[in-house]
């Protein structure tokens, strides 16, 4: 409800404003973030032959740093494009290898925190190494070899020199496009953040808000949030993609305190452990043991989602402040066919269909 | 970032330490305080004499078992492997050169040339069964693991390779003559053994191997704790867990991991040969409680008076009362760990809980012969400590003045008691002494969390001017968020990390002249100079205030007058544009001519004063006018106006509640609709009779937003059809409320004309 009251204030404050945007080039595409998937369902194959996908940018794998073991890939992902369903249109099947992929490699900060030179020479090697390996064994009925890598890291100022190292490397050994994402608070403030030596960035248009500092914002999205990092920066030095929330998560409350989040949650298959307060609000009736945590009897979970109607403010918020090139490429995180049916077809396609409206 | 379950920064961990989760299972962004950073304590243990239990401290990073390691401190001592190697050749090579053969990645024995001790000695007197054994053992190295192959550069090929090893191993240990690295090879085959899963080959090889003597040298030991990890006899496990922890120091903490506390102690204390290992056992249960504790230290100290145990169980007990009853007492923030039994207490309850866990050990601790234990400064200390939590100054100071008695302590040590003492004194008097002011000038610069636990205790005890400037000296460094102490009544959390907003929130206006005057004739000494340097640069700063805090009462008269002394003082006064008296919602942009007109914040109010009178004056033929100006005038000087900095310092898209008197007026813009109702039922121009009734029903709009937001509980939507002011204007104005209600900018064509009539009349 307090969406309700944003929209409200973002009509007020922008209602007066006007629009004027040139035509651009705009490539569709989904992340794909699971791990433990090993084929996509019905619903995602359709939903990526339907929103006329280009580009499917799939983690293939994350990296850690382990004590004992040093910079480790963690939650590999087990995709298999080769395990297609045989009720499967073949139709679709053949449009899905057309589409480019683009391994996406999700590092975690402490990796450049405490890696040292040669271990960052290391992990280029391993890396495209293990890139390479996978997109071989379970990518190879893709027509088009990839020709970029994403790196996703949450970097900070304390890692800037190491991460921008890893990448300088990993652009110039693999020959490769690369690309990374930023954060809106290293867009904003990128002096201090610095510009990774990449061929792109794509910017996260979500997690603005702490779910703690929330207050009934929906912490997700958040429109004001949004251009208050967007306004007045000037272009930013390398091409800039948009990446834009389609996900939903679970705030958990206890006692009337927010304790956390939750990203998955099944609500079906825990029909008989909650019970309805409202929309979007549920009450556990039992205690129920989540993968390594536990929620207890009494908790509230609230179900957070990004609706089209935020999404399209969102993105015209983005349009008119951010100086985009002629051609970008549109990315929504994350294709699952639970995450998306939330949405109408036509809904998902309008949100590309959007930066040229 | 897309992995939203990584995107957290290590301060998001907050939420998985509270629940003692798993990163990968819980997500938030953003940043908070880590428990580690709000966990209040005065009292390091690192500085005491128990630094072989330095990763047991009492500490968030180890209860709620991340076992992010980089985060415990760990005690930095020789590995007892190369002390050994160094014994086995008579300390003729340096530890580090034993180390690098030994350890490091980088080193290669089989280079030529090199230049390390240890190698040269073994050259030199033909070493060959120990050359051979440790490139046979670094070799070994690399197939300590679980996760085999992470790279998948060389795949599923440990397994059979441990296999062949561990038959060479075999071989060797035959043809080897040297007893000791017999042992060794022994230990390698046990070690590939668990690393294969091979569980009961293990327990065999070690029975054979490894006899019980009395002996033992570390390697003796490593090998007994991959025994003993494959034990299905838990209680036995951790008895033989509580020797290890005790034999080998350097890997302390592994051991701990493999304890499990829910198996009874009495399960593995029927295992115990003597007091000592019991004491040892009290002791490991006893480190894996996070909550109160005082039943182990009972049962240590009934074993042994004296044990070093016992004082390090103490120092924790300390740490953790320092974390349960200050960190919520000061900070108002929950302490850094919290026992499930108290999860769904309130803050108030925690810390009393806290207090009665205190008296407890106070009890305890007085029926002890201090000349009997083994660190009687510590007693004395904690005693201080404990009294000064159950308000007995007077005794609190007695213990911290028989501890600072002691001269022979480190002096970090001593530090602390001093710490505490200024603390004692200030519960016990309100003021500070000089020797309080010596404290807090010498230790303030570098202990933040000293600096405001003065601050809160001198706040508590009513001293608020001296409480004032110590806050000013923590500036926008705060060490803590501060959290007012009203707002939890009102079970509001405003968070501020800036002393004035807190000063704002905390205070009246007469007590922030009482600091205004205090500041004015503070006499100069050396103290006094120290805690004024920041404060003095924002007096006018709270010159303003004071004006401020007087026009959210509405007391314009008293306003105006402060508003005007702060001008006085102040070289460059806010200045207020004279829309201030037009609402956003109607006034032309484009007209522009009357715009750059700009009144001091005293003469807005003067005039809006002036306007008040008018509109109360019933033959004034524009009162209804009068009382629009004055509508607008307190609109915009709410959270939707244009000039809500004659009432805020900050304004933000969040629709943060803060707990100042007048937020319900500043969110609902109560004032701005009585007079928009007031110009409605005055006026008798039709037109502007139904603007006003739409303004006012904009504000009734703002109330009900508030309202809902004020008591947001879940169960309930936004409701905006009570709107009774928009339900009149429909039914008043039928044909203007859709114009109305559409578009703001319509809102001037209404008001026109009442306007040029009002201005013609001036």
């Amino acid at each position: 409800m307090k969406n309700k009251f944003t929209v409200f204030l973002s009509m007020v404050l922008f209602s007066f404003s006007c629009h004027q945007f040139n035509h651009i080039k705009v490539n569709s595409g989904f992340y794909y973030w699971k791990s433990s998937s090993r084929f996509f369902d019905s619903i995602e194959l359709s939903l990526l032959h339907i929103t006329e996908t280009k580009k499917l940018y799939i983690k293939f794998f994350e990296i850690n740093r382990d004590k004992s073991l040093g910079n480790i890939p963690i939650s590999k992902n087990e995709l298999n494009i080769s395990y297609f369903s045989l009720e499967y249109d073949n139709n679709y099947k053949e449009k899905f290898f057309d589409i480019d992929v683009i391994p996406t490699v999700y590092i975690n900060n402490n990796v450049f925190k405490f890696s040292n030179k040669v271990e960052l020479d290391s992990l280029v090697s391993n890396t495209l190494f293990l890139i390479h390996k996978k997109f071989e064994s379970n990518y190879s009925k893709i027509k088009k070899r990839y020709d970029e890598i994403q790196i996703d890291c949450d970097w900070t100022e304390s890692s800037k020199e190491n991460y921008f190292y890893f990448l300088s490397k990993i652009k110039s050994i693999s020959k490769y496009k690369i690309s990374t994402t930023l954060r809106l608070y290293p867009f904003k403030y990128r002096e201090k953040m610095g510009v990774p030596p990449v061929n792109s960035v794509t910017l996260m248009c979500y997690n603005l808000i702490s779910p703690l500092n929330a207050n009934g914002k929906n912490s997700i999205l958040d429109v004001s949030e949004l251009k208050s990092y967007l306004k007045d920066q000037s272009k930013y030095p390398i091409k800039i993609d948009i990446a834009l929330p389609i996900f939903q998560w679970y705030h958990v409350y206890r006692n009337n305190e927010f304790i956390g989040v939750i990203n998955e949650f099944d609500l079906d298959n825990n029909k008989t452990n909650y019970q309805n307060l409202k929309e979007n609000l549920i009450q556990l009736t039992n205690n129920i043991e989540l993968d390594k945590f536990e929620l207890f009897t009494g908790d509230i979970i609230k179900i957070e989602k990004v609706d089209y109607k935020l999404i399209q403010e969102s993105i015209d918020i983005i349009k008119k402040e951010l100086k985009l090139g002629n051609e970008i490429n549109v990315i929504l995180f994350h294709l699952d066919s639970e995450v998306v049916k939330h949405f109408k077809n036509n809904e998902l396609q309008n949100i590309y269909n959007r930066f040229n409206s | 970032m897309l992995n939203i379950l990584k995107i957290m920064s290590y301060k998001t961990f907050i939420i998985v330490l509270i629940l003692s989760f798993r990163a990968n299972s819980l997500l938030a962004c953003w940043y908070y305080l880590l428990p580690e950073e709000k966990r209040f304590s005065l009292i390091k243990p690192e500085y005491y004499s128990y630094n072989d239990f330095l990763s047991f401290n009492y500490n968030s990073n180890l209860f709620y078992q991340l076992y992010d390691e980089d985060n415990l401190k760990t005690e930095n001592i020789y590995d007892p492997n190369i002390l050994l190697w160094q014994k086995k050749i008579n300390f003729k090579a340096k530890y580090q050169d034993v180390y690098d053969v030994i350890y490091s990645d980088s080193f290669d024995i089989n280079q030529s040339n090199i230049h390390n001790s240890f190698v040269e000695y073994l050259l030199k007197y033909n070493k060959n069964e120990i050359i051979e054994y440790i490139k046979y053992a670094r070799n070994c190295n690399d197939f300590n693991s679980n996760y085999d192959d992470p790279w998948e550069r060389n795949e599923h090929i440990l397994i059979p390779r441990r296999g062949e090893m561990i038959k060479v191993l075999k071989n060797k240990i035959h043809n080897v003559k040297d007893k000791d690295l017999k042992k060794r090879y022994a230990f390698l085959i046990t070690r590939l053994m668990y690393y294969n899963n091979d569980f009961a080959q293990l327990q065999s090889f070690y029975q054979e191997n490894f006899k019980i003597n009395d002996n033992k040298d570390i390697i003796d030991y490593w090998a007994l704790y991959f025994y003993a990890i494959t034990l299905k006899d838990n209680g036995y496990k951790n008895y033989l867990m509580s020797i290890l922890f005790q034999k080998c120091k350097d890997k302390r903490l592994a051991i701990f991991k493999k304890v499990d506390n829910q198996i009874p102690i009495q399960n593995a204390l029927k295992f115990a040969r003597n007091n000592q290992e019991k004491i040892n056992l009290w002791f490991l249960y006893s480190l894996k409680k996070s909550s109160f504790s005082l039943s182990y230290l009972e049962k240590v100290n009934e074993l042994n008076h004296n044990s070093r145990e016992f004082s390090f169980l103490l120092l924790r007990e300390i740490n953790k009362l320092e974390d349960q009853y200050f960190t919520p007492y000061f900070t108002h923030y929950e302490p850094s760990i919290i026992h499930q039994d108290l999860s769904y207490i309130g803050i108030r309850l925690k810390i009393k809980s806290a207090k009665l866990n205190a008296n407890k050990l106070l009890f305890f601790l007085k029926k002890l012969n201090s000349k009997r234990l083994e660190n009687r400064y510590l007693y004395h200390q904690a005693l201080g400590i404990l009294y000064l939590i159950a308000d007995s100054s007077e005794l609190s100071l007695f213990h911290l003045n028989q501890a600072l008695k002691n001269k022979s302590v480190n002096k970090e040590i001593t530090k602390q008691t001093r710490l505490y003492k200024t603390l004692a004194f200030i519960n016990q008097n309100g003021i500070l002494n000089n020797e309080a002011k010596i404290n807090i000038m010498t230790f303030s610069e570098n202990n933040l969390t000293f600096l405001f636990a003065c601050a809160k205790m001198l706040e508590y005890k009513g001293n608020f001017i001296e409480s004032m400037y110590l806050l000013s000296k923590i500036k926008e460094d705060m060490y803590y968020s501060m959290r007012s102490y009203k707002s939890l009544l009102k079970g509001i959390d405003h968070y501020t990390t800036n002393y004035k907003e807190y000063i704002d929130l905390r205070y009246s206006q007469t007590q922030i002249q009482s600091l205004l005057n205090n500041m004015n004739v503070l006499k100069k000494n050396k103290y006094n100079l120290w805690k004024s340097t920041e404060i003095v640069n924002d007096y006018t700063y709270f010159t303003r205030l004071i004006a401020v805090k007087y026009l959210r009462e509405n007391n314009l008269n008293q306003s105006i007058r402060y508003f005007k002394l702060h001008e006085k003082i102040q070289a460059k006064p806010n200045k207020i544009n004279k829309l201030i008296f037009f609402n956003n919602f109607y006034s032309n942009p484009l007209n522009s001519d009357k715009d750059s007109i700009h009144y001091n914040e005293s003469e807005v109010l003067e005039l809006l004063k002036k306007y008040i009178i008018k509109s109360n004056t019933n033959k004034e033929v524009n009162k209804d006018y009068y009382s629009f100006l004055i509508g607008n005038c307190y609109y915009n000087m709410t959270y939707y106006g244009r000039n809500w900095q004659m009432k805020r310092e900050n304004w933000s898209y969040d629709y943060t509640f803060t707990i100042l008197k007048d937020d319900a007026e500043y969110f609902q813009c109560n004032l701005a609709k009585f007079y928009y109702l007031k110009a409605y039922r005055q006026t008798k121009d039709k037109k502007f009779a139904a603007v006003c009734l739409r303004l006012a029903s904009i504000c009734e709009r703002n109330k009900i937003i508030d309202n809902y937001y004020r008591n947001f509980d879940f169960y309930s939507e936004i409701n905006f059809d009570n709107n009774q002011l928009d339900f009149q204007l429909k039914k008043k104005f039928p044909e203007d409320y859709k114009e109305l209600k559409g578009d703001c900018m319509s809102f001037y064509t209404y008001i026109k004309e009442r306007k040029l009539n009002f201005e013609s009349k001036q």
